[in-house]
């Protein structure tokens, strides 16, 4: 055994340490504005993601139109819809509508 | 020179990448297994592999340790740095439904395309110290 790679090793766990990933704290994040598209057939709830303090890269991802992104499940968080309703937020997909109602499907 | 650099600093470099990677899943697992919710890959796959990646990644850096199991250690980093690039590979070739957010790994400022050729790098590394390594146990044998 090579001393070094076992002091890297420890390193690591260190390092691994330090800047292991926090969760939120338990809240409840509801949606709160919501858009119909053009055709009017699909209606979309959004947020401000940094509203609650989501990090772009880290807590979420934008597709190459700005406008649509995607966030990941976090269950710390109970997402509800206007409604009330809960859902997963890895089941939202990376399509959605901008602010002026034009909808992208994401691919 | 180039043989020093594989054989030298590369099984640091991967124990460093492993025991980090491994021990950030272990220590907030939670949080892994909710980045591993937004991957585009059936959920029911979830829960078994927020066990078994940081398990293969830990056993990875300990086989890596050992002079005896160093070789094996090369490979199955190989293995898994070959699944992860592929992994992403199908991300920016759009063979999913969606693009996950890249937030679970250790580089979580990189982008898709930054983390596949970072890959690429750390498997090519891998793979030319495996072919020393074999080398110089040809020669000594």
């Amino acid at each position: 055994m090579k001393k070094y790679l076992l002091l890297l090793a420890i390193a690591g766990i260190t390092a691994a340490w330090v800047n292991k990933p926090h969760s939120l704290p338990p809240t409840v994040h509801n949606y709160s504005f919501t858009h119909y598209s053009t055709d009017g057939t699909r209606m979309y709830y959004g947020k401000d993601l940094t509203d609650i303090n989501y990090v772009k890269g880290f807590d979420y991802i934008c597709l190459s139109s700005s406008t649509i992104c995607t966030f990941m499940g976090n269950t710390a968080n109970a997402h509800t819809d206007l409604t009330g309703n809960y859902f997963y937020t890895s089941d939202v997909p990376p399509a959605g509508i901008d602010d002026s109602g034009i909808y992208y499907d994401g691919f | 020179m180039l043989r020093r650099l594989a054989i030298g600093p590369v099984p640091g470099l991967l124990v460093l990448l492993f025991v980090y990677t491994g021990f950030t899943k272990v220590f907030a697992l939670r949080h892994f297994r909710e980045t591993l919710y937004n991957q585009p890959f059936p959920h029911a796959l979830a829960a078994p592999l927020a066990y078994l990646v940081p398990a293969a990644e830990l056993s990875v850096a300990l086989a890596l340790v050992f002079d005896r199991t160093r070789k094996k250690g090369l490979y199955g980093a190989a293995v898994l740095l070959t699944v992860f690039t592929l992994y992403i590979a199908a991300i920016l070739l759009h063979l999913f439904r969606r693009v996950p957010c890249s937030c679970g790994g250790i580089f979580r400022g990189l982008s898709w395309p930054q983390h596949f050729w970072v890959n690429v790098l750390l498997t090519g590394l891998t793979v030319v110290t495996i072919a020393f390594y074999s080398k110089n146990q040809f020669h000594h044998h």
